[in-house]
């Protein structure tokens, strides 16, 4: 944690708004990507963002420097974000098995696929990954995290995050490259490179 | 090193995460076995996917300094 973080979070806790203003737009946009990777909805990746700020701002007292801000900020945002999915869980979600992908050869505007690979990453996460597995694959390999702050987010040992994020990647892998998503990765692969604009 | 020790390393040896010799162990396993090798290309391309998911924009400021309040009055 850097000399200017600590002292904003000193500031902030001394009930500076401003400080914990800039402390927060910090980490904004990546607790919001988070969340949106986590939840395939940007307007409930927006909401939770909100609470989030609103309970850091409340317990800012109770944070001790323990981790960096970003860290903290984070686990907040998960543990609201596993009471939405044990919410969410209830009820019944669209699953791709159940969906007809249209043949390559149906559309030769190939660019289309471009969006619907969209759809499928995040259909993969919300649909065939465990809360823990997408957590792990998330904070890994879309916010590049240390095992050790994973660890720290997740609330789990280091031995449970590696285990985690190895087979979240192997049944994310298993999904892509097996199921049905194939469609997609093979356009990826194979036809769609120029049009991705990796 | 086998098929079975080489696949359960594959997340490591992606993260760079394992000792010199056991990573030259699986690299080495890799080169030779055409099973590990295909399994491996996919578990890459599956990560390299995922890294394809785009970004939000970030919507209008959640957080609010007072400026923007005392603008809205003036």
């Amino acid at each position: 944690m850097n000399a200017d973080e600590v002292s904003l979070i000193e500031e902030a806790k001394k009930g500076s708004r401003a400080a914990f203003n800039k402390l927060f737009s910090n980490e904004q946009k990546s607790v919001i990507n988070l969340m949106f990777q986590l939840t395939g909805d940007i307007d409930t990746a927006e909401d939770l963002t909100q609470e989030a700020m609103i309970i850091a701002y409340k317990k800012i007292m109770g944070f001790h420097l323990e981790s960096s801000f970003r860290t903290w900020v984070s686990r907040i945002a998960i543990n609201l974000f596993r009471a939405h999915y044990r919410e969410k869980r209830k009820h019944k979600t669209l699953c791709l098995e159940r969906v007809r992908i249209p043949s390559t050869y149906d559309r030769p505007e190939r660019i289309i696929i471009k969006r619907e690979l969209q759809w499928c990453i995040l259909h993969n996460l919300q649909d065939h990954l465990s809360e823990k597995y997408r957590l792990a694959l998330v904070l890994r390999d879309l916010h590049n995290l240390s095992y050790r702050e994973i660890s720290q987010i997740g609330g789990w040992n280091l031995a449970q995050t590696k285990s985690y994020i190895h087979r979240a990647r192997k049944k994310f892998k298993e999904q892509f490259i097996n199921g049905k998503c194939k469609a997609f990765a093979d356009d990826y692969t194979c036809v769609c490179e120029g049009i991705l604009d990796l | 090193m086998n098929c079975r020790k080489a696949k359960a390393l594959f997340s490591k040896l992606y993260d760079l995460e394992l000792n010199p010799e056991t990573q030259e162990a699986v690299n080495k396993h890799i080169a030779m076995c055409p099973d590990c090798r295909s399994q491996y290309t996919d578990f890459e391309k599956a990560i390299i996917i995922l890294k394809l998911l785009k970004k939000v924009e970030l919507p209008p400021p959640l957080v609010d300094d007072g400026s923007s309040s005392s603008e809205k009055k003036a």
